[in-house]
């Protein structure tokens, strides 16, 4: 049966009826038309559909679009504002981190919130810190490099 | 100057902000899903087959099997079509089959209108099997008696044997060692983050429209034809963004099956979406390879003669077959060019998961082999290996015997030079004298490899390019060449800006594949395409510059020898002055009443020409004993391409390709039961790609030469890095531990048989618990 | 891949959890971080008509520390256990277990109590709730009852949990000074890895003179649970700690505690051979830490 929910994502607030069996990647992406969050493997093996959850990021494959009730859910579609992209994708541009692009979204989000838990991580940390984030393209170089370069 | 810049990506920020579309982002209205039912045996035929069920299933639109679909086999490969018999793909696959040759062979396909009533019907229909044993082990293969696992046909798919270089007996008679190796490599696989994905339907005009993650759209549009025995006019395949292919996608897996569907459902839109685990387990992956050789090598160092002998398993169906042991045999003549070698491959059916094409095809399980066949052959006469390949290695200027072309461009010798001083060879290969003994060992190795730039002669090369001028000064360009991730599209437009002398960013390179506007390009594979559209584009990009000047010579009365193009204006070559900028020349040419149009040029080339590459991997381990574990703590790939374009994408092609290198040297590999086929790990969790986690930082350099067969002196370089990694990290294994492991992956599971056998794990005194 | 369906509860109360698991029976199942159960409903793996979810019941998400003993709720994410203070200084080696469970985005999600449910003989947290011989409170609607870990892991992916109970969380006492810990896990990747195999120590000695007063074993993926290693802990009591005894130990728990299967994730005899690495590393490291190193 369906329950409507109120989340919050990208600061706009939804009022949106979802099945008990929806995972918040299918509503972002089938619902609300949010295709910037990815799916590869939709059992929280490869990060692609990396959302940031009430603060901490998580698979959206993973979590069930009911339980977000109440919740606030920031994707990469809320990144950028009018004033241009955010420093971290702008540093993936700049940097050279994107290839194929499947993985970015979900990375980029990693990337975020892994620079506002720690504005200063170690090489050590921020491999640590993306590790759910799967890439086949780079082999992570140029990611760890963007990331590196937005340490405070 | 666009060429040599790291401009930025044409497409990054429409990555980086979520809105670059994939094929799962375009949703068409009541689109259908198609799921398939697959075989849960390995070997075997369908006897019986009962959909009921599934048709009862809410939601159900339409289930097909095997006895539904066209009867004519056709061949899966992403290559041109071949002229010639000798180099004709395989045709033997069906939309679905009777006949199971591997575990998820496709029996039937159940179309509905949700996933969920997809999924549950497929599982509800019920198939019973008469089962053969699975043909997996070689030798089973080859016997006498084995059934052919297609009937009617050999299991040995393929079989070629060339010499080059002279009498390879008499070379082997007259050398002072001869080494031999038996190597093995496992089955890996492509992991692009976007899985196969595609959907069909019928547009106005009843044509079918596929939209798919393709890297071959052209190559798909025929082989779809050939499958539904259609024009290929009356197909239309569009690539959008794409999630990643490394040859995976260089196959055509999925769409004939959905232009079948929609033409059976009247034109309605049908989907397949596979799952990660059909896409592991039922898409391509990489040939497993035997390869058994023998080196002939002089107490000075030369090397004078090899002998290999292949045994590649193409898995239950041909797709690229024998083609990926021909191809990777033939790298090696580009290698070492002077020895007299030998190669016998054969390629075998196996009741296995289908291998296809994957970067570098073919050639990173020949090169391991000889790489650390060479390194054998070294150690053998007590020479340096970095030395001993100096020796030998191609140089500018050396014939390659087996295609009888002269090397016009390689820098291998200061690739070696440049890797050797990166990872301070010779001091620590000292230092780490004393870190041979006990639980922690130190160890350097070092590979090399040689690519080609595309598939000539073996199959055409051509590349298609037009390009045109906007009304305000840009120009859009749109060349057959396809943008799979790796960057085709940006350097592309850094080419045309380079020959139009216009900035890169008025170079607009349309985005996505579409073979009814495209020019004709085969796509996306060989590390053809920088290359082989660098002509297309270098001769279109001057047709077009030649058209603008002699517009600008008609508006201001001139001689276009006088005027030249830079940084998109008109100058007077004479006097450097500019005349008018490009917008002022193109509203001339669209809108004056009498003169001019649009100024466009179109080409379609063929290259028949392919330039050799070169480049090595060095790496430096630590290896811990007790625990079986190899730890990579520096790695460089140093590599000969000709020309760089884009230096940071192109460092990006290089660590991409030595990180899967460095997989499938430690940790990548099918877990394949040998007696039922099953495969224990088609997923992300247990198929152990490397995660952030897991790699060391890798390091790049580049060796530019020039190479004078392409527009821009560029050389091909998706593929290449991953070729050497996994050789370099054997030979320093080998020097860390004086243990040969010639299986890979050298996963711990592998370095304890060895380790245990070599008495490495005695634990005596206590010293290796 | 889609889930089923189901009904979905989201109890805002134990209590509340206790009643629909008491109406609901062996048709419901308690959904915690969802990392694994998710997966396998989408694999078609269990079947389910209930989902209770029980990460929104505030109790079950408190870590304290009362009288000697660390209360850790159920709902305690991988993450949080890894970033406390508490658990970091007091209990090493479970912040290494929750540090070491599958990846940042897992471990946002994942439960101890959680993994503890599935038992899994290679979970995470699992040897190193053995290590410090932890209390499982298993409540129902009558009341409470602990349970000691050992004695909670009944096979692979069964504990001695009743229908009508929830596991709320796990009294630890805390360990005093002299004592050390260490865990380490062994898979093919360092991350997004489901073990091979994995071991952790506990170590405790009298600083006057070196002998071990308190040891204990964990061993993870060797058997149908994690186990206690007894024969090794055996080798080591009262023994003055060295590499030599914790040798002995090492070949102890290779050779009589585990009785390690072949499976496509690694052989018996890799197994087997590695536990004995193991344990002789993560008791030098416990020591190191014992002796305030």
């Amino acid at each position: 049966m369906k329950k409507i929910i109120s989340v919050t994502i990208n600061n706009e607030i939804y009022e949106i009826a979802v099945e008990p069996n929806q995972t918040l990647a299918d509503l972002l992406r089938y619902d609300l038309g949010l295709t910037g969050t990815k799916k590869g493997c939709d059992t929280g093996d490869c990060g692609a559909c990396t959302v940031i959850l009430d603060g901490d990021v998580v698979n959206s494959c993973l979590v069930l679009a009911i339980q977000t009730d109440g919740s606030v859910v920031d994707t990469i579609e809320g990144l950028a504002t009018e004033e241009g992209l955010h420093p971290i994708q702008e540093a993936f541009v700049e940097k050279g981190a994107i290839q194929c692009g499947y993985c970015s979204p979900g990375m980029i989000m990693s990337a975020k919130n892994l620079l506002d838990k720690n504005t200063n991580p170690t090489e050590q940390e921020i491999r640590e810190g993306i590790s759910g984030n799967l890439c086949r393209c780079t082999g992570y170089q140029k990611i760890i490099e963007a990331i590196d370069s937005q340490k405070s | 100057m666009a060429v040599g810049k790291s401009v930025k990506r044409i497409d990054a920020v429409a990555k980086v902000t979520g809105r670059a579309r994939y094929t799962e982002d375009f949703f068409e209205p009541d689109m259908l899903t198609a799921k398939y039912v697959r075989s849960t045996i390995a070997h075997g035929r369908v006897t019986a087959v009962n959909t009921d069920k599934a048709r009862q299933i809410e939601g159900v639109e339409a289930v097909f099997t095997y006895e539904d679909v066209p009867q004519t086999t056709f061949a899966t490969a992403g290559h041109p079509m071949a002229l010639s018999e000798v180099h004709k793909d395989v045709e033997d696959r069906l939309l679905l089959t009777r006949d199971v040759r591997f575990m998820g062979d496709e029996i039937a396909i159940v179309v509905a209108r949700n996933e969920l009533a997809a999924s549950e019907a497929a599982g509800l229909v019920e198939v019973e099997y008469e089962t053969y044993d699975p043909l997996i082990d070689p030798e089973d293969i080859l016997a006498q008696d084995a059934r052919p696992i297609h009937e009617g046909r050999s299991n040995i798919v393929g079989e070629h044997n060339y010499t080059f270089g002279g009498d390879v007996d008499q070379a082997f008679d007259q050398a002072d060692h001869v080494v031999e190796g038996r190597f093995a490599t496992a089955m890996v696989q492509h992991c692009q983050l976007e899985n196969h994905i595609a959907h069909a339907y019928m547009d106005d005009l009843d044509k079918i429209v596929i939209v798919s993650s393709t890297q071959i759209p052209h190559i798909a549009r025929r082989i779809v034809g050939e499958a539904l025995g259609m024009p290929l006019s009356r197909i239309r395949v569009i690539k959008p963004f794409l999630g990643g292919g490394f040859g995976n996608k260089q196959d055509v897996v999925l769409e004939p099956m959905v232009a079948f569907l929609t033409l059976k459902l009247n034109g309605r839109a049908v989907q397949i979406n596979m799952t990660r685990e059909e896409c592991m387990l039922c898409t391509r992956n990489r040939h497993p390879f035997y390869i058994d050789v023998k080196t002939g090598v002089m107490n000075d160092g030369t090397l004078v003669a090899r002998d290999m002998d292949a045994i590649s398993i193409t898995g239950a169906y041909a797709s690229h077959g024998h083609a990926i042991a021909a191809a990777g045999g033939s790298k090696q003549s580009s290698l070492y060019p002077k020895a007299a070698t030998r190669f016998h491959a054969r390629t075998l059916y196996a009741n296995i998961p289908v291998a296809g094409a994957m970067r570098a095809y073919g050639t990173p399980q020949v090169i391991y082999a000889l790489e650390c066949a060479t390194e054998d052959a070294a150690r053998k006469i007590g020479m340096d290996p970095v030395e001993f390949r100096l020796k030998n290695v191609a140089r500018q200027g050396d014939i390659n015997l087996l295609s009888n072309k002269e090397i016009l461009s390689c820098g291998l010798v200061e690739c070696l030079e440049r890797g050797r001083d990166f990872i301070d060879w010779n001091r620590k290969k000292k230092d780490y004298e004393q870190f041979k003994t006990g639980p922690i060992r130190k160890g350097l190795g070092v590979a090399c490899l040689s690519y080609a730039s595309g598939t000539y002669p073996v199959c055409v090369e051509i590349a298609g390019s037009r390009i045109a001028l906007n009304q305000d000064g840009t120009v859009h360009v749109l060349v057959g060449a396809t943008e799979i991730g790796q960057g085709s599209d940006t350097v592309v437009a850094q080419m045309v800006a380079q020959t139009l002398s216009f900035p890169y960013e008025d170079v607009l390179v349309v985005q996505a594949q579409d073979t009814d506007v495209t020019p004709f390009d085969t796509g996306a594979y060989a590390s053809r395409q920088a290359y082989v559209v660098s002509n297309a584009v270098f001769k279109a990009a001057n047709q077009l510059r030649d058209r603008i000047l002699a517009h600008a010579g008609i508006m201001t009365d001139e001689d276009p020898k006088h005027l030249d193009i830079v940084n998109a204006r008109i100058v007077d070559n004479r006097t450097s002055e500019a005349v008018m900028d490009m917008k002022t020349l193109a509203i001339d040419s669209f809108y004056h009443k009498e003169r001019g149009g649009q100024l466009t040029a179109e080409i379609s080339y063929k290259t028949t020409t392919n330039a050799p590459v070169f480049g090595c991997t060095f790496v430096d381990v630590t290896v811990d004993i007790p625990l079986c574990k190899i730890t990579v703590n520096q790695i460089i790939n140093v590599h000969d391409s000709g020309v760089i374009i884009n230096p940071v994408q192109a460092a990006g092609q290089v660590h991409g390709g030595a990180f899967m290198g460095l997989g499938a040297a430690l940790s990548e590999e099918f877990l394949i039961d040998p007696e039922s086929g099953y495969v224990y790990n088609n997923n992300l969790l247990d198929y152990k790609f490397p995660t952030f986690t897991d790699v060391p930082p890798l390091n790049h350099d580049f060796v530019e030469t020039f190479e004078p067969t392409s527009g821009y002196g560029n050389k091909a370089l998706g593929e290449p890095p991953v070729v050497s990694p996994p050789p370099a990290i054997r030979n320093a294994v080998l020097d860390a531990t004086g243990i040969c492991i010639n299986t890979l992956p050298m996963s711990p599971h592998t370095l304890f048989s060895a380790f245990k056998s070599h008495g490495f794990l005695d634990g005596k005194g206590g010293q290796h618990v | 891949m889609l889930l089923p369906r189901f009904d979905f509860h989201d109890p805002a109360s134990v209590q509340e959890a206790l009643d629909l698991k008491k109406t609901y029976r062996e048709n419901a199942r308690i959904l915690a971080g969802g990392t694994d159960l998710l997966v396998h409903l989408k694999k078609d793996l269990v079947s389910v008509e209930h989902l209770i979810s029980v990460t929104k019941i505030d109790e079950l998400l408190k870590i304290e520390e009362k009288g000697g003993d660390i209360t850790i709720g159920a709902c305690v994410t991988m993450a949080s256990l890894a970033a406390s203070g508490l658990i970091g200084e007091k209990l090493p080696a479970l912040k290494q277990g929750a540090q070491s469970l599958g990846n940042h985005l897992i471990r946002n999600k994942a439960t101890i109590g959680g993994n503890a449910c599935n038992a899994s003989p290679a979970g995470d947290t699992l040897c190193a709730l053995l290590i410090y011989d932890a209390a499982v409170i298993l409540q129902n609607s009558e009341g409470a009852r602990e349970v000691p870990v050992s004695d909670f892991f009944v096979g692979p992916g069964k504990s001695c949990i009743n229908d009508d109970e929830l596991l709320t969380g796990f009294r630890i006492a805390v360990p005093p000074a002299g004592s050390g810990a260490d865990y380490i896990q062994l898979g093919k990747r360092k991350s997004s890895e489901i073990n091979v195999v994995n071991v952790a120590s506990y170590i405790e000695i009298d600083p006057a003179n070196q002998n071990i007063l308190n040891a204990r074993i964990a061993l993870g993926s060797v058997a149908p649970t994690p186990i206690r290693g007894a024969k090794a802990e055996q080798v080591l009591a009262g023994k003055t700690a060295d590499d030599t005894v914790f040798f002995e130990a090492a070949e102890a728990a290779r050779r009589d505690d585990c009785k390690p299967i072949d499976d496509f994730r690694g052989t018996a005899g890799y197994r087997q051979a590695m536990i004995g690495v193991l344990t002789r590393r993560t008791l030098a490291a416990a020591l190191a830490q014992a002796q305030g190193k």
